[in-house]
């Protein structure tokens, strides 16, 4: 597909939008906004840093340059009244506010969703909870991480006869975070035909729900409950990852029909134990499946999982390697879209001032989706409060003497 | 036309299965008109089990069910030129296609991109595969394990010492349809503002690698291979077993843990002990912590220490089946399931609005359509007369 022109009009040019509060799904869905043109302000502040920029190492991390970048960053202590009046400020400029803070805590701070209809009646509001906003769950704090196993898909996933599997990350934030623009976008869209504005609320959890539909109605008209199967499929085999040779490594076959069967046997040579009549059919490997994995894991132990995937991929098998992040990194699949770019970070350092961390050069991934037409920005990364100036000064036209008094006066800290 | 947010949109799906049927599902059940068009023998998603009362037939797939609310179908054989010149006429006032074939598959049929938006301008053409439009593995094949496992989530979960897990169901195909339901609304935006259409390329591959939080930055910032996490049964958030099922038990992130409280909390007098006041404590007496934390979660229940968890700011996680699911407080507060008639199988429940929108609301209000359900009324729209579709459906073209 060819690039989309430098000077196109990105999708969102014009629209201006204020993001507030922490985390992974919030700062994915303002970085997403950003990338299509949208002019993002991101309000934070050094006094309460983001926990996210402490990782990959939990002491010193990278920021967070996969989060937070294609936005203007400011520092802004909403709690003092100058800075809660600021926000206020902020918000008649644009066109969108979200948020991921409980109710309690926007009432706390006089930032609650009337006010800012007070202050821009047409704002489109979004509002990102972990399991709703009202309801009795409504003041828990929670995080994907956990929030994401009352979903009931946690309750499926692992091993037969062993308790369920957890994955140690937050995937039903990064599945939050990349729908919540489509809600945001649709309200746009709406607006513009009706001028009407909109609320939205999301939940974490419902991300999760909403990936287990088929289990839910399997429950509701047959009765049936969770089931354990690790990587097999219900029906078909093989279907599971393999070990190959080196520490770790593993390639995933999943093998659908007679006919990639007969592929992979190909593949393998015809060894004599894959003629056996027991693994002619779909119904036959899945009820012999033990041994069946067995033989397959012999034959896998002893290949480089790459190549392994390479031929049988040529031979119609699908089958891919276990990714592991420096695969990722090295794809020349992925280098060949442009999935990374390089990128400037900072280490973020704990009771250090953002602007004292040290610059480092590394890569992130980008927007993953392309579009001919409109660029999507792999955008500008800056530094916490880097773009106090352009944020006080430009937008809200504050002389840069006020703006010193209030940095030191603790309220753009 | 629907009150909701994407009223006037129109969508010709030719999606199947569940990633692409996803994005139009999010499209269609905020107010787009999506009009699926199947292959004659159906949407192979159709077959998916599980089955309503396990009867395997085209019109009972739960999956299916679920993913195709509030669609309209047509049958149309798109290999007969006669079913592409219908699609082509379907096209022409058309906001958006989306598809999700093999890459191959378009520009095969003589409807790749280009034509298709030289046809109508306006066309925002979105398409999801498994690793993209382009690049050495476009036309690789790929099943719900084998894209998990290429997009780095599936090495990072399970046990350190055994082999990686998959996730149950298909949270690939689900994250990557909610992925390009979000740019297909980008580019409608867009054409909205410019009456332009355009080519939007999503890949699942990349839709599971983007958003990874710390695995390929644990590489490319520290060298370091992020692995499954070893196994140690002191950990304090680790997975528990209670008396009814299991919790995720969480103290706090980042801060500093005050032991005494949750020794209080977890009413455990045998936690108070100097082998277990600090964090380098804990991990040399690993093993005795966690047998004593065994012990008290056996004697706890999920729901109690779930409420009490959350009385005390501790973010507890319980892990709840699909029964428990549908009956949770909250959901049932917040309205989330719909309940909805099918002319076949009777009222079903479904899960609702992914998000809520005042003002404009999120509906399911149509079951997923029985297969050519609307091959009459739609091309009867286009002109056809009840002979013209007796003589397509004899030469299969419907």
């Amino acid at each position: 597909m060819s690039s989309a022109n430098a000077n196109t009009p990105s999708a969102l040019s014009g629209i201006r939008v204020v993001e507030f509060g922490p985390y992974v799904a919030l700062p994915l869905t303002g970085r997403i906004l950003g990338s299509l043109g949208a002019e993002v302000i991101k309000v934070e502040t050094n006094k309460v840093l983001d926990e996210m920029a402490f990782i990959p190492a939990w002491s010193r991390g990278a920021g967070q340059p996969e989060y937070q970048r294609a936005k203007r960053r400011i520092t802004l202590d909403v709690r003092t009244e100058a800075g809660r009046d600021l926000m206020l400020e902020l918000v008649r400029i644009s066109d969108v506010f979200m948020t991921n803070f409980r109710r309690n805590v926007l009432d706390r701070w006089s930032i609650d969703f009337p006010e800012i209809r007070r202050q821009r009646p047409d704002a489109i509001i979004m509002w990102q909870t972990g399991l709703g906003g009202h309801g009795p769950y409504y003041t828990y704090k929670s995080f994907g991480i956990l929030v994401q196993h009352l979903s009931g898909v946690s309750l499926m996933t692992g091993l037969p006869d062993e308790p369920p599997g957890v994955v140690n990350t937050s995937y039903s934030d990064y599945h939050t975070g990349v729908f919540q623009p489509a809600g945001i976008i649709a309200a746009l869209m709406r607006r513009r035909l009706t001028g009407k504005t909109a609320t939205l609320e999301s939940s974490i959890f419902k991300s999760g729900v909403a990936t287990g539909g088929p289990a839910l109605l399997d429950y509701q008209v047959n009765g049936r409950g969770p089931q354990r199967r690790g990587n097999r499929d219900a029906w078909a085999a093989p279907h599971g990852v393999y070990p190959c040779s080196g520490e770790d490594r593993y390639i995933a076959i999943a093998v659908s029909d007679d006919e990639q069967w007969a592929s992979l046997r190909k593949a393998m040579g015809d060894p004599p134990w894959a003629a056996a009549p027991e693994y002619e059919t779909r119904i036959g490997r899945r009820r012999n499946e033990d041994a069946l994995d067995a033989s397959i894991t012999e034959w896998t132990r002893q290949q480089d999982s790459l190549a392994l995937m390479e031929r049988l991929q040529s031979a119609g098998v699908p089958a891919g390697i276990v990714s592991q992040g420096r695969d990722l990194h090295d794809s020349e699949h992925l280098q060949s879209r442009s999935f990374y770019q390089e990128t400037r970070y900072w280490e973020a350092e704990r009771g250090v001032k953002a602007t004292e961390w040290t610059e480092g050069e590394s890569v992130s991934w980008s927007i993953p989706a392309r579009m001919s037409e409109t660029p999507i920005a792999f955008g500008k990364y800056s530094n916490i409060g880097e773009d106090n100036a352009y944020v006080f000064g430009e937008l809200l036209g504050m002389p840069a003497g006020e703006i010193a008094r209030l940095e030191n006066a603790g309220v753009i800290y | 036309m629907s009150s909701g947010a994407l009223a006037g949109v129109k969508v010709i799906d030719l999606t199947h299965h569940i990633a692409g049927p996803y994005a139009t599902k999010l499209l269609a059940d905020f107010g787009a008109d999506v009009l699926k068009i199947e292959r004659p023998g159906g949407d192979p998603g159709r077959r998916l089990p599980p089955f309503y009362h396990d009867e395997p037939h085209p019109e009972k797939s739960l999956p299916f069910l679920y993913l195709n609310t509030n669609k309209r179908s047509v049958t149309l054989n798109l290999k007969s030129e006669t079913g592409r010149a219908i699609l082509m006429d379907l096209l022409a006032d058309a906001d958006a296609l989306v598809e999700n074939f093999a890459p191959s598959v378009m520009p095969r049929l003589g409807l790749d991109a280009e034509t298709l938006r030289a046809h109508n301008p306006r066309l925002v053409v979105a398409s999801v595969s498994n690793f993209g439009q382009t690049g050495p593995w476009r036309d690789y094949r790929a099943t719900e394990i084998v894209a998990y496992a290429l997009g780095g989530l599936m090495y990072i979960f399970g046990a350190y010492d055994r082999e990686p897990l998959k996730h149950a169901l298909h949270q690939a195909q689900f994250k990557a349809g909610s992925n390009l339901a979000s740019a297909t609304l980008m580019a409608l935006y867009h054409q909205r503002l410019t009456g332009r259409g355009q080519r939007v390329d999503v890949s699942i591959q990349e839709s599971i690698a983007s958003a990874l939080r710390d695995v390929t930055n644990n590489y490319t910032y520290t060298g370091a291979v992020r692995r499954r996490q070893p196994n140690h049964t002191g950990d304090l958030t680790r997975l528990r077993a209670v008396s009814d099922g299991y919790v995720l038990p969480n103290p706090g992130i980042g801060a500093a843990l005050d032991w005494q409280i949750l020794v209080d909390f977890l009413e455990a007098p045998e936690l108070d002990d100097p082998r277990f006041d600090n964090a380098s404590a804990r991990l040399e007496n690993a093993e005795a912590l966690g047998a004593i934390l065994d012990d008290i979660f056996a004697t706890k229940r999920k729901q109690e220490i779930f409420y009490a968890a959350h009385e005390k700011r501790f973010i507890y996680g319980v892990i709840d089946s699909p029964e428990e699911t549908v009956d949770n407080p909250q959901i049932q507060a917040r309205g989330y399931y719909v309940p909805l008639p099918h002319p076949d199988l009777g009222e079903i429940t479904f899960p609702g609005a992914p998000f809520l929108m005042g003002d404009s609301p999120w509906q399911v209000h149509a079951a997923a359509p029985r297969l050519g359900e609307h091959n009459a009324a739609v091309l009867g729209d286009l002109g056809y007369s009840a002979q013209d579709l007796a003589y397509l459906r004899a030469s299969e073209v419907i």
